[in-house]
């Protein structure tokens, strides 16, 4: 059991070693090393050479720009795949205002010493997180969530189910409108409010199964699970 | 025990709603590697849903299928579009208008009244903002400090000048009132110049804002010169190439200006720097144009301010601070390109304003925010040309005006189609 152990890290050692390319090439100040590849040309923060090696790459602004034969077999064309929405984070801001619009500001119930989904939000740790911006870095905000980023998010989700549950809650962007009805099911408009796009009959059967088969954290866990797949992408 | 329950369930249901809205081997957008999965809209057997053709005789047909089989979802469109063009998921009256749509040519003009009213409200000015922000990778942190530039009024000018739907031109040539201030809370401008350095020098738009040059203060002021490439040509160095490359050294080299044209120990046997070294890679490759440019940024100081003398160093030992002729030859002069020789900042600016590829970055980089693809440089999100010509073409013929390419590409079929 041990020695599976010590593979299995040895092996994922080695795929994270594989993913760095061992330079810094990038007018990002992102700490990358330049140790990497002693046969590299790309520089680090602290000099000013950072070389192109692909001399076999096509002319910037030519008419035809070569795919990478690896691309097209993995996710298609660069004709098809830059006409596609690709999954961008939700950005700061944004989770700021889907918190306050939807009304999930910490008026829930929640279990002793748990903190609201908008004060974990508001910690200062939070907005490293979730890939926030580090101009003094050169590092602008992340345009593609990190796992750590997901991570956040859904605890963030999770708490603020607490307070969508809450038979006081309201919502600034969505008024009149109600997650759980009378019958202490969800309601289309409350899931609509919540996802910012129409919810489908799926969605509402979904969640509901979850407040069928557990009643008391049922239509937390619906919650939580709905905001974090609708707004795991922009 | 209970508490384990929940977690189980937790886990079970999100990703059961996760995977859901990842698609299936039915969704037409799903474009992985599915190996011989007739499902799969890359692979040769492909059948969209609803289709009666087959295999596409051509990659052209292929590429036309897989994008026919998209369907628009202005529910959907809307959600994102709100996100990118103010920050905030949109209103339940707002989703209720796309709802009560009777089809989807009503849904369509529905859709679009809202963009229209996005791009106008005062939220856009804050998402111009952030986005050059992002773009430029500058911002003011924490207060001003005495005697810095602010970081912050590279961005706020080019938001000002899409916002106002002015010429991106500006960018590179206003002389005037470059460096405005933004206030967050009524989201307006003011217009206002940039802090002077100790010596009067020309305004020609970011080229000469003292943040951004303080924010790329670096050796022999390449890194000043790399950002405005990356940043306004989208790509790297080299930044042209030769119709007729020639083996050199241990490689070949491809630069449009001659290798001679540049200091190196083959012209200048004291040359501080050989850039003609063809010993590991081919320097003059990227330095025949970064060596035309950088000479132009050396007299900025480390806060941006322009002052009398160099102040950017060479890094050898005693790090001397860089002259022209560590550069160029005497005889040589500067330039943006092969053929389009510049004398000084503001020439320079103009050079850039008139590169048809600094109009096509731009576009691209619209193109690349409204379709979440990361950046163009460092996320290597590159666009074949067919995708933006339309909008690169409507772009150059009115006026540059980068608002109405943000508005263009919020409405096109690529947008709200998934």
């Amino acid at each position: 059991m041990k020695h599976i152990a010590l593979t299995l890290i040895a092996v994922a050692g080695l795929a994270i070693a594989g993913c760095s390319d061992g330079t810094s090439d990038s007018l990002s100040n992102g700490g990358g090393g330049g140790a990497g590849d002693p046969n590299g040309t790309a520089g680090n923060e602290n000099t000013t050479f950072d070389h192109s090696n692909d001399p076999g790459g096509a002319a910037p602004g030519a008419d035809f720009q070569p795919a990478e034969p690896g691309q097209v077999k993995l996710i298609g064309s660069p004709e098809i795949t830059s006409r596609l929405h690709a999954c961008g984070k939700i950005s700061l801001k944004s989770l700021g205002d889907i918190l306050t619009s939807r009304g999930l500001t910490g008026g829930g119930t929640r279990p002793a010493g748990a903190l609201s989904g908008q004060a974990i939000f508001a910690q200062g740790a939070t907005a490293a997180a979730l890939g926030g911006a580090n101009y003094n870095g050169r590092v602008p905000e992340a345009p593609f969530a990190s796992t750590s980023a997901m991570a956040k998010m859904f605890d963030i989700f999770t708490m603020s189910s607490y307070d969508a549950v809450n038979a006081n809650w309201t919502a600034p962007a969505c008024p009149g409108v109600k997650v759980l009805g009378a019958d202490g099911k969800f309601t289309p408009d409350g899931l609509t409010c919540l996802m910012g796009k129409t919810a489908r009959a799926e969605h509402l059967a979904i969640a509901n199964d979850a407040i069928a088969k557990n009643p008391t954290d049922g239509a937390k866990i619906a919650i939580a699970a709905l905001l974090s797949a609708a707004h795991t992408c922009q | 025990m209970r508490l384990r329950n929940s977690a189980s369930t937790l886990a079970a249901f999100g990703l059961a709603v996760a995977l859901s809205g990842c698609g299936s081997s039915e969704d037409p957008n799903t474009v992985n590697n599915g190996g011989t999965d007739p499902g799969n809209p890359n692979n040769p057997g492909y059948t969209p849903p609803g289709s009666t053709t087959t295999t596409p005789a051509t990659p052209e047909e292929q590429v036309k299928q897989i994008l026919d089989a998209r369907k628009a979802d202005y529910s959907e469109a809307l959600r994102t579009a709100s996100l990118k063009l103010r920050d905030a998921l949109p209103s339940m009256a707002e989703i209720k208008t796309i709802e009560a749509a009777p089809d989807d040519a009503a849904k369509k003009v529905a859709y679009e009244k809202l963009v229209d009213d996005m791009i106008a409200s005062p939220e856009f000015t804050l998402v111009m903002v952030k986005f050059w922000k992002d773009t430029f990778r500058t911002g003011q942190v924490g207060a001003l400090q005495a005697g810095a530039a602010n970081r912050d009024t590279a961005a706020t000018f080019a938001a000002q000048v899409v916002v106002e739907s002015r010429a991106y031109s500006e960018l590179f040539t206003q002389t005037a009132n470059t460096c405005p201030t933004y206030d967050p809370v009524a989201k307006t401008f003011t217009p206002a110049a940039c802090a002077a350095g100790a010596v009067a020098g020309p305004t020609a738009g970011l080229l000469t804002d003292p943040g951004l040059l303080s924010q790329y203060f670096a050796n022999m002021a390449f890194r000043r010169v790399r950002f405005i490439q990356e940043t306004f040509a989208c790509s790297k160095f080299p930044a042209e190439y030769s119709a007729t490359p020639k083996p050199l050294g241990n490689g070949t080299f491809t630069g449009a200006f001659p290798y001679e044209s540049i200091t190196g120990k083959v012209n200048t046997p004291t040359a501080k720097i050989d850039f003609q070294d063809t010993s590991a890679v081919i320097c003059a490759n990227c330095h025949v144009n970064l060596n035309r440019l950088a000479p132009m940024f050396t007299n900025f100081d480390d806060k941006g301010f322009l002052t009398a003398a160099s102040q950017v160093e060479v890094p050898i030992p005693g790090n001397p601070k860089a002259a022209r002729i560590d550069y160029l030859p005497a005889a040589e002069g500067y330039a943006w390109r092969a053929g389009k020789p510049v004398t000084d900042i503001p020439t320079l600016g103009a050079a850039i304003a008139a590169d048809p590829e600094v109009g096509r970055c731009a576009v691209n980089r619209v193109w690349n925010y409204a379709m979440s693809r990361g950046d163009i440089v460092n996320d290597l999100a590159t666009i074949p040309n067919a995708v933006t010509q339309p909008y690169v073409d409507s772009f150059a013929a009115g006026g540059q005006k980068l608002k109405e390419t943000i508005r263009g590409i919020f409405k096109s079929e690529d947008f709200v189609k998934f």
